[in-house]
């Protein structure tokens, strides 16, 4: 490695890498901020997550296993795998989809190659972008990274509480709380346009995202 | 300090040699061919349209490309510092980090790396260093399974072609002629649905995806304080590279580098928007290093590659190094009036479009690629498009006179130029060769003359030539004023 | 005292369109200016600049500075030549601790036409109108980017009574003149002035408008060779008709 930065050091005409620089260039907010907290997040994710594609649906914490439930059984999607949190289990979730004659199971209990067999995933996510109608997603053990990716359905819960404003606030969140085993931003269903501009949806990823708001 | 840039090029060439490259064959029946016109106008005007509007929902885009560019230029400036920075983050998070000096280094690294884990399978995501390196060949020549799983580059792969756009790698591609190609490659009857032949692709796939022991990406930042790798994609693809395999290789050019997370908000809210008119692609991953204990997916073993390959040459040039700015997003091939006359292949690199004609032959030397500096109206709307503000017109022009420099541009034509600018220098001549010129007249129809002679029969090639007036501007005011 | 501005004709106006010269003079004459025209003018060194031979170029920069700097204001038909003084010269000269200023003062007061009228002059196009309605169309010359002049050039023409406007598809894309450009790579500067042709075409317009002597050539050149009709021609020459001002038939 030494060789190496040796030349890139030299190529910036010095000898020795420096142990300290000036500080990058200030992110000036008044231009790079598109959302502030002052407007009404909820609004503006739902505008916003529906513009990019992601059906939205407002729904609460004692009717969610109903709205998760009527939805699933509409599309006949069967086999399911659930994030793992608190606020599943303070919904009941997986108890209460089994009831409803499904075949739910945690993503804990199911594991990554099963997973490619299911017909949904059911997740939480670690926060949501009104400024960009996004989903986030930070993979865990109890969270994943397949839950999300791979099923042709994803459906996610996002709890008002957890809509910031900008991008700007993720990455201070990221920065904050680290991206541990890694953050997605998921703005819409997997898509391509490779084939002469065709426009095709679900290509490697979800082709279809539900958002209950809760 | 440019004569010894340009002049011989130290990191290894590609695998088709570059003195072959005949830039005047390719562009003359790529500029004559309408199918590959209609394609590619059809794709990239609509994504400069779309980059267009976009921006403009921003509060100041031209700012904020300030900003951006910034940004990269301060990177640059102090790369040596960022490296070692970038190291330690990778590290602290579990991940291995190797510096690869030339494009051998790399490829030679990788294949380890597979054999040392033991490696059969790979799935690779969109890399356009991957694509500068031809590493997926060489894992092919190495026996290894090695599948492209971007939809564009698998199309590239089983056609054995080359991308031709930074963004949109098959923008040259036509719909039945990949539907041909689907038919031959699957064995199915033909079928021309686009929707068709995505599933049909999704579901080959998907079963790579579930078996692979090898993942590899790109990146299109990485973040050295923290050591975050940012891949954006909308197909998926990507993520199922970090999200299956228990082995995880990101190859990563050395000027990708930004310095915090909070960067990632000024060059998300851009390259979206400018590569294809969207404000976010569909996903924007970021992550790094193995996967935490107690997770059961993501790669267990992490490896990032960070590749030179030249690009330090280009970093030592003062003149030159802004171009390293490069995020790769496409918008000045969308903008460029060339790469909408001929396509992608014409540059006959993996780099086309005006970012191309810069670093090709900054990168595999001057003398190869000499047409490419030249082969430019400079019109600009490249640097209009740049979301971090390469002034690629004043590059060109710096290569041009590299070329004058290093008698690369032919001494006849430097003769020629030279006179021309004496004659210039006199009134009296400059005067007396307008009279010369307006002869022109006698055989012009209708004030319009069909034939120009040497060297400036290029013209009446194409089109005709307007008759000089009967009188000069300065004739006129002699007379009248 | 008059307010006085040199002409910078250029000398693809000066040996083509001398009538675009001839209508900027008389139009900033009948507007209450004084037009000089220093005699010993050439050229302002760009075909060598954008080729790579800087000394010839700075060479004929010095003698373009020295010829000016005496000036209030320099006015050009020529979008690409303006974009040289403004902005290239300033790369010659920035260092040089002689021609730096000399080059700044030049720089400041060096305008394109329609840019001297609207920024300069204050001259409102909505006051004048043509004769009869008349269909036009509009191409942006690309080095007005460099200048930072978008729309104002389509806007100014369509405040001219009597104008009727048709856009033209990719306006903003350049003809493929791009000076020795055109005469190196015939094939790739075909493809790109074709394409012109075929949105110009498309519009119907009797007339196109094009701010620059060198994509007129090339514009008008090719509708000639293939027989398109549109009278390709430069915004001053409209602008004297509608100001009632006669210009000779040379």
């Amino acid at each position: 490695m030494t060789d190496f930065l040796r030349t890139i050091s030299k190529s910036l005409g010095r000898t020795l890498v420096p142990t300290q620089v000036p500080s990058p260039p200030t992110i000036d907010e008044s231009i790079t901020r598109l959302v502030g907290s002052n407007v009404d997040l909820e609004t503006l994710f739902l505008t916003q997550a529906t513009a990019a594609k992601l059906h939205v649906e407002r729904s609460s914490i004692s009717t969610l296993v109903d709205s998760i439930g009527s939805l699933l059984i509409s599309r006949n999607l069967k086999k399911l795998v659930v994030t793992r949190c608190d606020l599943f289990e303070q919904a009941q979730l997986l108890q209460g989809l089994n009831n409803r004659g499904l075949d739910a199971k945690y993503w804990t209990d199911l594991g990554l190659d099963a997973t490619y067999d299911v017909d949904a995933g059911v997740t939480d996510v670690w926060c949501a972008v009104a400024e960009t109608g996004s989903l986030v997603v930070r993979a865990s053990a109890s969270h994943g990274r397949a839950t999300s990716l791979v099923p042709d359905v994803h459906i996610a819960i996002v709890e008002k509480s957890q809509i910031i404003p900008d991008l700007i606030d993720l990455m201070h969140r990221c920065k904050e709380l680290g991206t541990l085993g890694g953050v997605t931003i998921i703005t819409g269903p997997s898509k391509t346009a490779d084939i002469e501009m065709n426009l095709v949806i679900g290509v490697h990823g979800p082709g279809e995202v539900f958002v209950f708001l809760v | 300090m440019t004569a010894q840039l340009i002049d011989k090029p130290s990191r290894s060439l590609p695998v088709l040699p570059a003195a072959d490259f005949d830039f005047d064959k390719v562009s003359v029946a790529a500029a004559s061919n309408s199918r590959l016109k209609a394609a590619v106008n059809n794709g990239v005007v609509r994504q400069d349209r779309g980059r267009v509007a976009k921006l403009a929902e921003l509060p100041d885009s031209d700012a904020l490309r300030s900003l951006a560019g910034d940004i990269k230029q301060h990177t640059l400036d102090y790369l040596d510092y960022y490296l070692v920075q970038l190291k330690a983050s990778v590290e602290l998070r579990g991940g291995h980090v190797h510096f690869a000096k030339t494009a051998d280094d790399a490829t030679q690294l990788i294949l380890k790396i597979a054999s040392d884990a033991n490696v059969k399978s790979i799935i690779k995501s969109k890399s356009m260093v991957s694509e500068e390196i031809e590493l997926a060949h060489s894992f092919e020549k190495a026996g290894f399974d090695v599948v492209e799983t971007d939809l564009g580059e698998f199309i590239v792969q089983i056609d054995h072609d080359k991308p031709s756009h930074l963004v949109t790698p098959i923008i040259h591609k036509d719909l039945a002629s990949i539907a041909e190609l689907f038919s031959k490659y699957f064995g199915t009857p033909y079928n021309d649905d686009p929707n068709f032949l995505t599933k049909q692709a999704r579901v080959y796939l998907r079963a790579k995806f579930r078996q692979a022991d090898m993942g590899m990406t790109g990146g299109n930042f990485i973040v050295a304080q923290t050591g975050e790798i940012c891949v954006v994609e909308n197909e998926g693809n990507a993520r199922q590279s970090v999200t299956s395999p228990r082995v995880l290789v990101s190859l990563i050019g050395i000027e990708k580098l930004v310095p915090r997370l909070d960067d990632l908000s000024v060059m998300l809210k851009l390259l979206a928007r400018s590569a294809t008119g969207q404000a976010m692609t569909v996903y924007t991953s970021l992550f790094t290093g193995p996967r935490p204990q107690g997770d059961t997916d993501g790669p267990e073993e992490f490896h990032l590659v960070l590749m030179d390959n030249g690009r330090s040459e280009i970093l030592a040039s003062e003149e030159y190094r802004e171009t390293l700015r490069c995020i790769r997003c496409g918008a000045c091939l969308n903008a460029c009036p060339i790469y909408r006359s001929i396509g992608g292949h014409a540059y006959g690199s993996v780099y086309p479009g005006p970012i191309g004609a810069l670093v090709t032959p900054l990168m595999q030397g001057l003398a190869h690629f000499s047409d490419l500096p030249k082969a430019s109206s400079l019109c600009g709307a490249c640097y209009d498009a740049c979301p971090v503000k390469i002034n690629i017109p004043k590059h060109l022009i710096s290569l041009r006179r590299d070329m004058v420099n290093q008698n690369i541009t032919g001494r006849f034509e430097q003769g020629v130029y030279r006179l021309w600018s004496r004659m210039l220098l006199s009134p009296g001549l400059y005067r007396t060769n307008l009279k010369l010129q307006k002869a022109m007249r006698f055989i012009a129809k209708k004030g319009f003359i069909r034939w120009t002679p040497p060297p400036a029969s290029g013209w009446t090639k194409v089109r005709d030539i307007p008759q000089p007036a009967k009188q000069t501007f300065g004739e006129w005011w002699k007379k009248n004023r | 005292m008059q307010k006085r501005a040199a002409l910078f004709v250029t000398c693809l106006t000066d040996q083509f369109y001398p009538r675009t010269g001839i209508a900027i003079t008389k139009i900033l004459e009948k507007l209450g200016w004084s037009v000089e025209f220093p005699p010993d003018q050439t050229c302002c060194g760009q075909p060598f600049y954008n080729n790579g031979f800087t000394e010839e170029s700075a060479r004929l920069a010095r003698r373009f500075i020295e010829i000016f700097e005496p000036f209030d204001y320099i006015v050009t038909p020529s979008g690409s030549c303006c974009a040289m003084v403004r902005e290239q010269f300033h790369q010659l000269f920035h260092n040089d601790a002689q021609w730096a200023p000399r080059m700044e003062n030049v720089r400041h007061k060096t305008f394109e036409f329609v840019e001297f009228l609207t920024k300069v002059v204050k001259f409102d196009p909505a006051t004048v109108s043509l004769p009869e309605t008349d269909t036009f169309t509009y191409h942006y010359t690309c080095h007005l980017r460099s200048l930072g002049i978008h729309d104002e050039g389509v806007e100014f023409l369509r405040k001219i009574g009597n104008v009727d406007f048709k856009p033209m598809n990719k306006a903003d894309q350049c003809c493929g003149f791009g000076g020795t450009f055109a005469i190196k790579y015939p094939a790739i500067s075909g493809a790109m002035v074709q394409d012109k042709l075929d949105n110009l075409k498309a519009t119907g317009a009797a007339t196109t408008i094009c701010n620059d002597a060198g994509c007129t050539m090339n514009i008008a050149g090719m509708c000639n060779r293939h027989q398109v009709k549109t009278n390709v021609t430069h915004i001053a020459e409209v602008m004297a008709k509608a100001m009632k001002i006669e210009l000779p038939d040379i």
